[in-house]
């Protein structure tokens, strides 16, 4: 139903990941705001978790420590970026350490219906927020899709052994090479593990160079990676649990920097144009394209995708939460994640839009990619 | 390819198989002293056990647990609510009329007497049919009030503490009547017969569905139906309770005067014959016969034909019956049959429990994968992967059958093994065991002996093998007439007989680490399990929570066991055990609520049941208590609190990360 969809070239996708106890209060800013509906999904958090042995055993020992995380995703119009980032950092307490991160992406939509639209008009009376915050900017967002059980917490503990971010983690169903093989297709586990990594834009050659390297991306099967761009953020600080030593974590330090110069270039570990032989990633631009539907819809949508040129998809659960009635009703719906280099991207685009089944399809979200890795390529 | 799939999926399933095997083992040979019987039996029942639970885990995954989540997915979206309500009787129906672990129901049943629990016995034996019936109604009830929750998406909580006093009231008042009392067992047992991982996935798919953010997830049901069939066998039972006679003493229940009243229980006097041999004592048998001539030919048919031998022994074998069940009279009067069976003893092949398990298998997988498909079919619906779903039933067929053939050939034999010889940790006394007859025997090498204060002993040498042992000679066991001297050989008590402290900490262990490494190796737990993982994102791992379960089954095992030792009322356990739960629940967030419950309801699977079942009877024969029901009741009990607590902890810990900015604040 490609005619009900409208096209808004620009507009921002927010993505707030926060703690359970506060989705109430998130929740409330969001309908107070005027927020149609979002989409949630579960997901989880890892930091580390430095503890003393047992016993009288001298020295730390460090393990990971998962926490639950819930996942608010909405797109809205450029303008009102700023306006709804500061509510939610101050519903949700985004800027204490331990709530969660929140950031905004560019992208371009083509998005259901007429009262995401009517919300872009009523926008324009803005109560302004009081306390301002200053957003992290130079960002950007890497998603890893991981085949192997359990290897997104070994990435994850990487990550967090880097310092880089709190990584955050979903859960979704490959489908691609999978259905070419029959039956032997169950031999592969069609599970995968989503790790959203929040790195510094400056740094993100070499720590894409870091984490394939590290998570073995270059083995056939493991999985892959690619890298979207981020506008704003406010990122979570808690990357270690347990005794605090000092007045402020390292972490907080380092954010405090961040937001007193005003970007991430700082913080760039190799030297820029260094001798770098062979890069490992294609600096292939691309886009990840993302469409959300109605649960069953998400099998038709990929198939489409794959004949128009896609390598494969991962899908997974979400569940629409609708504020504009009072009940808050919750609907549930499929996305699907598609990356794909810069040429097919228009025709899968059109296939979707086309071949999605009569009023599925809720939103279908493009953003650009610049980098991307995977063993196949 | 292949080769990796299927050796990680082995692998997974040896290290959860492998607790409990050597844990039966060593405790076998290391601390029983016994020996392996039929190793290579024991060995290969071993390996069909690992296999099966790798086929039936993976059929589950594949096959099963789509096809149900589907189905709960697009029922809510094309039809009316009425219609899920029937399609959630029909699925709890039809699981559990198929469900083979209601054969365990009749195993633990398997000591019942009609004298002492006519009611029970009268359940069990006549109405059996009506009892399942009843289960399966409340299975099916519970189904579909399930699947309203999900739909109108209310808590759990109030469902608990509704249900559980009502249940627990219910309890109380059956306690009261002599009757009705023998089968609160058997009623908190039966809760514990259900198809879980269907119904989980089912679950799960209508809670998504609906229109509303049900915490719990489509966890739930399972509690509701474990808990349903509870009321709804006590009902039975207290409905029945008017039509049947009140227990009376044995001989007084054998004799022909109580014939009349006594067939009201048994359906005939064939099988009230059948009765006094394989359950009751000489004095039962004695008073089923008007005169000790008719009793004493009977006797003596029963050693000489061995279908009868077959037809009034149900399944002991003339040797155990000799040795264990008939008196000194009786043996003295059969001394001269031989022990052994020559017709039908090799009836226990291979190929016949094979064939009998995929039966069971058949009859417990195709019929509801038949309704969903069925459904599927009505709703237009399709799988995405049809071959790959059919390929899981198929797996789950085969898993099923290898693991229960398994469990029949390997880890049956070894817990019975191990369950006939614990009870010897605790006993003061001696017991025989077997008995050597030496023919032509010489009373000429009878020597004697003296102990220090003068004291003097006869004894003889007898060899087996190449070691002479010497064994105390008992002129009374001697026949000078026949030149026949009968050797009963004793096991002697483990730890000397006044250590009985030591003894029963013994049985207390390894109760406990029977019902933990049985649970750890439970199929649908672990589905449960990966489910749970699944549903959170992880941050509740699966494998945490089959842990929690096991401990919890461990600890409940350990109760119950206490229970048949000291034998106190099942009530006074499952009261206070409850009480604890109600607490917690209402404490709990709705999550760890619903999955703890259902966490109860899971625990009894085909393997736990017939492991812990042997325990509880071997412990309950030995000690001449009534049944060895309530284990299991109590095995459902005590995983609802650990999981409860293991999710207070898990509450705790992911509120670290936040903890300290609150204080800050």
């Amino acid at each position: 139903m490609a005619e009900r969809l409208y096209h808004c070239p620009a507009r921002r996708r927010i993505t707030a990941a926060v703690h359970p106890r506060y989705v109430s209060d998130l929740e409330e800013c969001l309908a107070r705001r005027d927020i149609a509906s979002v989409f949630l999904t579960g997901g989880r958090s890892v930091r580390q978790f430095l503890r003393d042995r047992p016993g009288f055993f001298p020295g730390k020992r460090k393990t990971l420590e998962d926490g639950p995380l819930e996942l608010y995703q909405f797109t809205l119009p450029a303008h009102r970026e700023e306006e709804i980032l500061q509510a939610l950092a101050g519903a949700a307490g985004f800027d204490r350490p331990g709530h969660g991160s929140v950031f905004s992406q560019p992208l371009e939509e083509y998005c259901g219906s007429e009262e995401d639209r009517g919300s872009d008009e009523k926008a324009q009376k803005v109560d302004r927020v009081e306390e301002q915050r200053r957003l992290t900017r130079d960002l950007s967002l890497l998603t890893v899709i991981l085949s192997l059980p359990g290897s997104g917490e070994h990435l994850a503990g990487i990550a967090l052994e880097l310092g880089l971010c709190v990584p955050i983690i979903t859960h979704g169903i490959g489908t691609g090479v999978r259905d070419k093989l029959g039956l032997l297709r169950i031999t592969i586990p069609p599970r995968k593990e989503i790790v959203h990594l929040l790195i510094p834009a400056h740094d993100e050659e070499s720590i894409l160079r870091i984490l394939i390297d590290e998570a073995r991306l270059n083995a056939p099967g493991r999985g892959f990676i690619y890298s979207t761009p981020v506008d704003r953020a406010l990122l979570d600080t808690r990357l270690r649990l347990g005794k605090q030593r000092h007045a402020a974590s390292i972490e907080q330090i380092i954010a405090a920097i961040d937001d007193l110069r005003q970007d991430t270039s700082w913080r760039r570990r190799s030297a820029a144009g260094a001798r770098q032989t062979q890069p490992l990633f294609r600096r292939e631009p691309g886009q990840e394209i993302i469409a959300l539907c109605r649960e069953g819809a998400g099998d038709r949508i990929v198939s489409r995708a794959l004949r128009a040129g896609a390598g494969g998809a991962t899908v997974g659960k979400v569940r629409r939460l609708r504020f504009s009635s009072p009940s808050g009703e919750s609907q549930a719906c499929e996305r699907v994640i598609l990356r794909m280099s810069q040429g097919r991207c228009e025709g899968v685009v059109a296939a979707i839009l086309e071949g999605a089944p009569e009023g599925a399809l809720e939103s279908l979200q493009i953003i650009s990619s610049p980098r991307v890795f995977s063993h196949q390529s | 390819m292949i080769g990796g799939y299927a050796r990680l999926r082995v692998q997974e399933q040896v290290r959860a198989v492998a607790f409990i095997i050597a844990y039966l083992i060593i405790f076998q040979l290391l601390i029983l002293r016994a020996p392996l019987e039929d190793a290579l039996a024991l060995t290969l029942g071993g390996s069909a056990v690992v296999i099966g639970l790798a086929l039936f885990l993976e059929g589950l995954v594949l096959g099963l647990m789509p096809l149900g989540e589907l189905a709960g997915v697009k029922l809510p979206q094309r039809v009316g609510l009425a219609v899920i309500l029937l399609f959630g009787l029909f699925v709890g129906l039809g699981s559990t009329l198929a469900e083979p672990a209601f054969a365990a129901l009749r195993l633990a049943g398997r000591d019942v007497t009609p004298w002492g629990s006519p009611l029970l016995y009268v359940l069990l034996e006549q109405h059996s049919y009506t009892v399942i019936l009843s289960i399966a109604g409340g299975v099916g009830v519970a189904v579909a009030l399930g699947m309203l929750r999900f739909s109108l998406g209310f808590s759990l909580k109030p469902l608990v503490f509704s249900l559980i006093p009502l249940l627990l009231i219910l309890s109380l008042i059956a306690s009261r009547d002599p009757k009705v009392r023998s089968v609160i067992g058997l009623a908190w047992d039966s809760g514990a017969v259900t198809t879980v991982p269907l119904v989980l996935a089912l679950g799960i798919g209508v809670s998504r569905s609906s229109g509303n953010r049900g915490e719990g997830g489509g966890f739930g049901v399972i509690m509701l139906a474990s808990a349903l069939p509870v009321a709804s066998v006590l009902l039975l039972a207290m409905a029945l309770a008017p039509s049947v006679p009140d227990p009376v003493e044995e001989e007084h229940f054998f004799s022909p005067a109580y014939r009349e009243r006594a067939l009201e229980v048994v359906i005939d006097e064939g099988t009230l014959l059948r009765s006094a041999f394989s359950q009751s004592s000489e004095a039962g048998r004695r008073a089923f016969f008007s005169d000790g001539r008719s009793y004493e030919e009977t006797l003596h048919e029963l050693g000489s034909d061995f279908a009868l031998r077959e037809s009034l022994l149900e399944g002991i074998s003339f040797r155990d019956w000799v040795n264990h069940r008939a008196s000194d009279f009786e043996r003295r009067l059969l001394d001269e049959y031989p022990l052994e069976n020559f017709s039908g003893e090799g009836e226990r092949s291979g190929r016949g429990v094979f064939s009998r398990e995929l039966q069971g298998a058949l009859r417990a997988v195709v019929p509801i994968s038949a309704l969903l498909i069925a459904l599927l079919f009505l709703l237009r619906e399709r799988p995405r992967y049809i071959d790959e779903v059919l390929l899981g039933i198929v797996f789950a067929l085969l898993g099923m059958t290898f693991l229960t053939s398994g469990i029949h050939f390997g880890l049956g034999p070894l817990g019975d093994m191990v369950g006939r010889e614990i009870p010897r940790a605790y006993r003061s006394s001696e017991r025989g065991s077997d008995r050597i007859v030496i023919d032509r025997f010489d009373p000429e090498l009878v020597f004697e002996s003296i102990s220090a204060d003068g004291e003097r002993e006869q004894f003889f040498f007898y060899h087996r093998g190449d070691q002479p042992q010497a064994i105390p000679f008992r002129p009374e066991q001697f026949d000078p007439h026949r030149q026949r001297y009968e050797h009963r050989l004793q096991l002697p008590p483990l730890f000397g007989p006044n250590l009985t402290a030591l003894g029963i900490a013994l049985v207390l262990l390894f109760a406990f680490g029977l019902g933990f490494g049985s649970t750890l190796a439970e199929p649908a737990l672990r589905a449960l399990g990966r489910t749970v993982e699944e549903l959170t994102v992880g941050t509740i791992r699966g494998q945490e929570v089959v842990l929690a379960v096991s401990i919890g089954v461990g600890v409940g095992i350990v109760a119950g066991v206490c229970r048949i030792l000291f034998d106190f009322p099942l009530l006074w356990i499952l009261g206070p055990a409850y009480l604890v739960l109600l607490l917690l629940t209402a404490v709990s967030s709705e999550l760890m609520t619903s999955i703890s419950w259902d966490c109860g309801g899971v625990t009894t699977g085909p393997v736990t049941v017939p492991l812990v079942l042997a325990l509880g009877l071997g412990l309950g024969g030995e000690l001449a208590t009534l049944e060895g029901f309530g284990v299991l009741a109590l095995a459902s009990a005590f995983p609802i609190i650990s999981v409860q607590l293991f999710g207070l902890i898990a509450q705790f810990r992911q509120g670290q990360a936040i903890a300290p900015d609150q204080e800050a604040q």
